[in-house]
């Protein structure tokens, strides 16, 4: 297990930060690791990601060599003329990558978004898919 | 102006992006974070509280959740937000799990509104994954300007 697999397991919620962005372009200046499930099916891999704020045109997901990476912008949430009481958690961008197994089908990669779960189908090249072996008799 | 607080465990924000490098494959180093124990359980969602001279918004961040499984409710200055999926996700359906981070649980929080607040005309929202609810304050409640007059002397 390398030290980056045991900082992803100690890191409760999307509540913490991974990385300041100090970059004036972008609208929010913290940027969140979103949490997720990774279910393996026979024919494919799902990643049911938690990106709460975040509209499905705003977020970005790519492929490359391999990598899946997954950005979202999530805008600030506060009103004119409200001074906040209680902050229990940031708001933030939602940054994180995933290095892909061979047997996925970059191709073949798919998402869809509704209440703030993001769910990435990506299937398995067809030589990983399970098959039946024929066993021939005499 | 950054509004923000930290209250877990903060990583160190110095730490390169690139670390967050997942692999979905193995499942010798996943293994141990496919465990539902601290999952299936309820549990208690984070809130952000603003204010105005006339009104609060109570805000959570509750993704995965549809508006008829969210309930909102005041009693006196009582405000609970509660949630339970209608159906269970069977994790047959999905697959073998390979890691599990999300909380996909029944929650339910009360939190204490410290004004009066104006029932009739409570809103909730629910928008990508996030709850807002604006309570209205009473009008009792509701700051007032008391003129400051000469003493009629």
């Amino acid at each position: 297990m390398s030290c980056n697999e045991k900082a992803m397991v100690t890191t409760p919620r999307n509540t913490v930060p991974v990385a300041f962005v100090p970059a004036a372009s972008r609208e929010s200046a913290w940027q969140y690791r979103p949490d997720v499930d990774i279910w393996e099916r026979s024919d494919s891999y799902l990643i049911e990601m938690d990106v709460p704020g975040a509209t499905p045109d705003r977020i970005d997901l790519t492929v490359a060599e391999h990598v899946l990476t997954v950005r979202a912008d999530v805008p600030p949430r506060f009103e004119q003329g409200f001074s906040p009481v209680r902050v229990e958690y940031g708001v933030g961008d939602y940054f994180r990558q995933f290095e892909l197994p061979r047997t996925a089908d970059m191709a073949g990669i798919h998402a869809t978004c509704s209440e703030g779960v993001l769910r990435i189908t990506l299937p398995k090249v067809e030589a990983a898919k399970p098959r039946v072996i024929p066993i021939s008799g005499e | 102006m950054i509004l923000r607080h930290l209250t877990l465990n903060p990583v160190s924000p110095v730490g390169p992006v690139m670390a967050s490098m997942d692999r979905l494959f193995d499942t010798l180093t996943n293994a141990g974070t496919c465990a539902a124990n601290g999952h299936v359980a309820p549990f208690v969602p984070a809130m952000n509280i603003w204010q105005s001279d006339t009104s609060y918004i109570v805000e959570a961040e509750l993704p995965g959740f549809k508006m008829n499984e969210i309930e909102v409710s005041l009693l006196q200055n009582r405000l609970t937000i509660s949630g339970r999926h209608a159906e269970q996700t069977e994790s047959n359906e999905q697959g073998e799990c390979i890691r599990r981070e999300r909380r996909v649980g029944e929650f339910s929080r009360t939190i204490t509104v410290p004004s009066q607040i104006d029932s009739e005309r409570i809103e909730a929202h629910l928008d990508h994954g996030v709850l807002r609810v604006t309570l209205p304050k009473a009008q009792a409640a509701q700051p007032r300007r008391i003129e400051v007059r000469p003493s009629a002397s």
